[in-house]
């Protein structure tokens, strides 16, 4: 209380000093959010794909004359490996109309997957509005929210995918992965759309095309061997799911330095101006030093003053610094749902507790040394100016 | 008026020792102050008035001999027992008040009584009660800014009483203030005095030290006399 109305003794400078503490809080904020969302993101795709191992088929094979018998081939050889439980056929297609062909993130998907695949591994997508589609049902379509978002689709209207309609009877739940900006429609109208998106010169598609298996592996299994061995197949093309998840957390973590780095760097500067405000606030009131000796105060307890008046200047601009934190990445994440684009921030307690206390905990360590001049003053010195 | 509440014991106490600009400040002072003992130090200008109410203070330390407040030792206490001491045993009221600004008349006496170790509900209740002990009960809540010099200097002696010292130092305390104020704030000492309380005063005021019991007077840091005014 009384550190606060020293404080507001001085008030421009406790605004600029408090000014200095709020922008580096607000900065850490604001990457303290954006890397909470992306380790949120990176963290439910590898729970998605975890005992997944995802075997593309090649688009050069897909249009050989003889796919079919290759992919047949391939299928057969894939379920013949070791350490692989079940595997199940995805249609994957690009959306490139409206809106979400524009927007922030990962691309718009049309995907297609038998009921046995959402059985397998797509147990995950659930529907948060509207309905799945029924077995045997036609032209209809599941869409993610971020999907729903951007091209302004909800429950009951019709969706247009390459001239074709489909209606919309679901959205899914937000899942922070790349479903959140896809669309899924039953497998036979994405063997449709596949059929569609290949040149119009080839006609060597086979007529139940597709596009991936979805490999789910057997428990223990060694994941990066399967995917190696699946490798290997003709007409299949497999990536490591350990070594996707480790590059992205590599990239995270590179991302993570350099974003906290920066931030550090903002706050470290309000730091600075923390000193510099102490500096001359020990030096102003020297004499009321003196005074507070003269009258019992020890050491300690002038350190005391001097600190918390330090941290009470980082509890200030921490508590701004978050606020208007928070307040960017809502207006920010606000504009990115509107367009359906990524959402880029996730506030968390973690995130704004964290930020608080290290503003507190950094502006008490910078009054350190000014207090403990003001702590180590000769009553007699003091009282003398 | 029988046991000493001050012994001084051949205090020296010299300021830059060693350099060019050496002094020495006290020079070999002794004397021992009862309790209920009103005194005044008097002295020009130099003669070390100030550096001997700093070391009965607590403020500063002796170069060689001791100083002796109710009972302890002021020259072989650490930092914090010497805060301790001032804090308890020891009351100052200083020529220029010496309140801090931004607490209000009330909060300025309660500080002391924080420091001496007292909570903040039985600090608060102290001060409130020295304030009203002295007629200020209405002025409890006026910061220094809005008081008069009169008024700041009895709320200076109410913070230098709150923890009931066995000795109140003050240091010109009518220095800064028109003779009828000074008036009034030397009869409240005089008060303090009849009631029991030691009292030593460091001027250069007539009207000052004639009030006092005893008179000591220093010329270069030493005692030149020591009788009744």
């Amino acid at each position: 209380m009384n550190a606060l109305r020293d404080l507001a003794s001085r008030p421009a400078r406790t605004f600029f000093t408090v000014a200095g503490i709020a922008i580096g809080i607000l900065a850490l904020t604001v990457v303290g959010s954006l890397a909470e969302r992306l380790h949120t993101i990176v963290t439910r795709s590898t729970s998605l794909n975890t005992g997944i191992v995802f075997a593309t088929i090649q688009r050069s094979t897909m249009l050989s004359p003889n796919a079919r018998q290759t992919i047949t081939r391939a299928y057969t050889r894939l379920r013949a490996l070791d350490g692989v439980r079940a595997a199940a056929p995805e249609v994957i297609v690009p959306y490139e109309s409206g809106n979400a062909s524009g927007r922030f993130g990962p691309p718009s998907l049309v995907f297609g997957f038998p009921d046995q695949a959402r059985a397998l591994g797509r147990q995950m997508l659930v529907v948060a509005q509207g309905r799945n589609s029924a077995p045997g049902e036609r032209r209809v379509a599941v869409v993610g929210p971020d999907f729903a978002a951007a091209e302004h689709v909800g429950v009951g209207d019709v969706l247009a995918l390459q001239g074709n309609s489909f209606a919309v009877v679901g959205v899914m739940e937000k899942t922070f992965t790349i479903f959140d900006a896809a669309v899924i429609v039953p497998f036979p109208d994405a063997q449709d759309l596949l059929r569609q998106d290949v040149p119009s010169s080839s006609d060597a598609l086979p007529p139940d095309p597709i596009s991936a298996f979805l490999v789910v592996t057997k428990p223990n299994a060694d994941v990066g061997l399967l995917a190696r061995r699946i490798a290997l197949i003709d007409g299949l093309s497999a990536r490591d799911p350990r070594e996707v998840a480790n590059a992205v957390r590599s990239t995270l973590g590179i991302f993570d330095a350099i974003v906290f780095g920066a931030a550090l760097i903002a706050l470290l500067v309000g730091a600075f101006s923390v000193v510099n405000t102490m500096t001359i606030a020990v030096t102003e009131r020297t004499r009321e030093i003196g005074i507070r000796k003269a009258i019992g105060a020890t050491d300690g307890s002038i350190l005391l003053t001097f600190v918390g008046e330090a941290a009470t200047i980082g509890a200030l601009g921490g508590a701004v610094g978050i606020v208007l934190g928070l307040a960017v990445v809502a207006a920010i994440d606000a504009r990115s749902a509107a367009g359906g684009n990524l959402q880029l921030f996730a506030i968390s307690p973690t995130v704004a507790l964290g930020a608080f206390a290290f503003a507190v905990a950094l502006s008490a360590v910078a009054g350190f040394v000014p207090a403990l001049g003001a702590a180590r003053l000769p009553p007699t010195v003091a009282l003398r100016r | 008026m029988d046991s000493p509440i001050v012994d001084v014991r051949d205090l020296v106490k010299v300021h830059a020792p060693g350099r060019p600009t050496e002094v020495r400040a006290l020079d070999g002072i002794s004397f021992t102050v009862r309790g209920g003992d009103y005194v005044a130090v008097v002295g020009e200008s130099g003669s070390g008035k100030t550096t001997l109410m700093h070391v009965l203070g607590g403020l500063d330390r002796p170069t060689s001999g001791d100083v002796v407040i109710d009972g302890r030792s002021l020259a072989r206490t650490s930092r914090r027992e010497l805060a301790a001491i001032r804090a308890r045993a020891i009351g100052f009221v200083f020529q220029g008040f010496n309140l801090l600004p931004n607490l209000d008349a009330r909060e300025n006496v309660a500080l002391a009584a924080r420091y001496a170790g007292h909570g903040a509900g039985a600090a608060s209740a102290r001060a409130e009660h020295a304030l009203r002990d002295i007629g200020l009960g209405d002025r409890m809540h006026h910061l220094p800014s809005a008081l008069s010099g009169g008024q700041q200097q009895r709320v200076a002696i109410a913070r230098a009483l709150v923890n009931e010292p066995a000795l109140l130092l003050a240091d010109e305390p009518t220095g800064e203030l028109d003779s009828h104020t000074a008036e009034n704030v030397l009869e409240l000492l005089g008060a303090l005095n009849a009631r029991g309380q030691t009292l030593i005063v460091v001027t250069h005021s007539e009207a000052v030290w004639r009030r006092a019991r005893r008179v000591i007077r220093l010329a270069d840091g030493r005692i030149v006399s020591d009788d009744a005014p």
